[in-house]
């Protein structure tokens, strides 16, 4: 009997392998993110807490809500420890930084937001350090694809210099959470050697064939949380280069994106899908690479972040690379994502571009 | 293939270099870097050991203007004023025929205590080699007369 895998594959790609021993054993792969706790809303809690968590030198965390009614703001903290023990610095939509120190909390999502967020925290967890840590969130801001989301950029400090973190609570400043809302805490640290990768390859494209105005990655298996990276060796002048997924063409998608650290941009109701913003001056690119996170439940918009470098529009270290970081949605609420498409100008897809995606439920 | 461990290092005393050598020739690489500082100290990378002029990159601090830097001989952070720590994960693309794309943000801790607001640069950068892959990374202190202490960690995670 013949067992198709996901997009009528017969032949499975590592992560699909169910045995590492035996007859075309593959070797095995260690040391990924390891998901080390989680707590889903069921409906009306305030906080959701993930406590015993492994000590591990560094941290992934995923958050994602549904948003909470009159749009309070999400905070977090460490241990339960509700002393003045917390610095922040924040940007929403690519304004000013603004900072906060002695808090009682992280507060997180400075946008007053009643609809879906997304965030990726990253904390560096060694017990005599004070406790850094990197996030990027997007929120949807309003639903349809008429309303840009919005994007936050965050780093914060825990200053206790005693102890590793072994709870994190994610709650509601007031309201509630809905049910379905999340934090998933992954751990990852240099003496790791399990093989229980939260992060599981689900396809492995690379395009071949000629430079395409478009290139799509094949179906995948859906995933409710998608990291993505995409490299493109060229891009000619003309449209930007954009995500579009299961090859949707409705007016669908909505951008906010920010180049090269100018003021951030918008676009709504677009059928060419979000902008990834790697165009240059001159119109053409060299190479470009995006690194992308998405929250893909069927019922629920699909958030998206990227960050992409590009060599910009010449190759050599004699040209400064340029940079853009975009969030946007995919308006859609029945499906979920299970095929990405870069889409560029005509030739704007040459051979040798990879998209590349991992999942997790 | 799932992402997997392609190398780490932590110092076991002060050094000015810590180094990932040999990191796992990986197409898609995420680097984790804590650095821990002994006093005013600015962190930079190279990639094989390459320190010609072959890396450019642009930065911004803080929310702020933006700056750019080319034919440099390494990978700078943007951590000036930097007394005690850095937090940085770092995406890169490594293609061997390719120039080298990095994606990198940055948290650092300029001085301790709740009182003050960590520090944050975003930054990307390239290494215009386009004939071999990357198979090490070498952090080291190159101004400010700091050094990295104990239990400083750089970590490579990879995937083909």
């Amino acid at each position: 009997m013949v067992e198709w895998l996901a997009g009528n594959r017969i032949r499975g790609t590592n992560a699909e392998r169910t045995t590492t021993t035996g007859f075309n054993s593959g070797s095995t792969t260690s040391g990924g993110w390891v998901e080390l706790g989680r707590t889903t809303a069921s409906a009306s809690e305030t906080s959701l807490s993930v406590s015993g968590l492994a000590d591990k030198r560094y941290y992934q965390v995923i958050t994602s809500d549904h948003g909470i009614a009159g749009a309070p703001a999400r905070f977090w903290r460490f241990n339960n420890d509700s002393g003045s023990n917390y610095a922040r610095r924040v940007s929403t939509n690519g304004g000013a930084d603004g900072t906060n120190t002695s808090q009682a909390q992280h507060n997180e999502f400075s946008i007053n937001n009643t609809k879906q967020n997304l965030s990726i925290h990253y904390i560096a967890n060694l017990p005599n350090k004070e406790k850094l840590h990197i996030a990027h969130g997007v929120g949807g801001n309003s639903s349809a694809a008429s309303v840009p989301p919005a994007r936050l950029e965050f780093t914060g400090k825990w200053a206790n210099t005693s102890d590793a973190i072994n709870r994190i609570d994610y709650i509601a400043n007031a309201g509630s959470f809905s049910s379905g809302d999340e934090i998933v805490v992954l751990g990852w640290d240099p003496a790791d050697t399990h093989t229980t990768n939260f992060w599981e390859e689900l396809i492995d494209y690379t395009h071949s064939g000629g430079a395409a105005a478009t290139s799509t990655s094949g179906t995948f298996t859906a995933k409710k949380y998608l990291w993505c990276q995409t490299f493109n060796p060229a891009k000619p002048s003309g449209n930007n280069v954009t995500l579009l997924f299961n090859s949707t063409t409705g007016a669908e998608y909505a951008t906010r994106y920010n180049q090269n650290g100018g003021s951030d941009a918008t676009l709504v109701n677009r059928s060419d899908g979000i902008h990834l913003n790697v165009e240059a001056a001159s119109g053409t690119a060299t190479g470009f690479f995006t690194n992308i996170f998405i929250v893909n439940n069927s019922a629920n918009e699909k958030l998206v972040m990227t960050h992409t470098s590009s060599g910009w529009t010449n190759a050599g270290a004699g040209v400064a690379p340029a940079r853009s970081e975009t969030v946007g949605k995919w308006a859609n609420t029945s499906t979920q994502i299970n095929q990405i498409e870069l889409n560029g100008p005509a030739s704007g897809i040459p051979d040798g571009t990879r998209i590349k995606v991992w999942g997790s439920d | 293939m799932a992402w997997a461990k392609a190398g780490t290092t932590t110092l076991t005393g002060t050094a000015d270099i810590i180094d990932i050598d040999p990191v796992t020739d990986n197409k898609f690489i995420t680097v984790l870097h804590h650095g821990l500082y002994s006093g005013d100290s600015n962190g930079t990378f190279n990639f094989n050991s390459d320190t010609g002029s072959n890396y450019a990159q642009r930065n911004n601090y803080a929310g702020g203007s933006e700056g750019t830097s080319v034919s440099q001989t390494k990978f700078s952070y943007d951590d000036s004023s930097t007394h005690d720590s850095i937090f940085v994960i770092s995406y890169i693309i490594n293609i061997a025929g390719e120039e080298k794309l990095i994606i990198a943000d940055q948290a650092t801790v300029g001085s301790t205590g709740a009182g003050t607001a960590p520090n944050r640069a975003e930054q990307v950068g390239k290494w215009a080699n386009t004939s071999d892959g990357i198979d090490s990374i070498k952090h080291t202190q190159t101004s400010g007369g700091g050094d990295y202490v104990i239990n400083s960690n750089v970590s490579a995670l990879g995937t083909d």
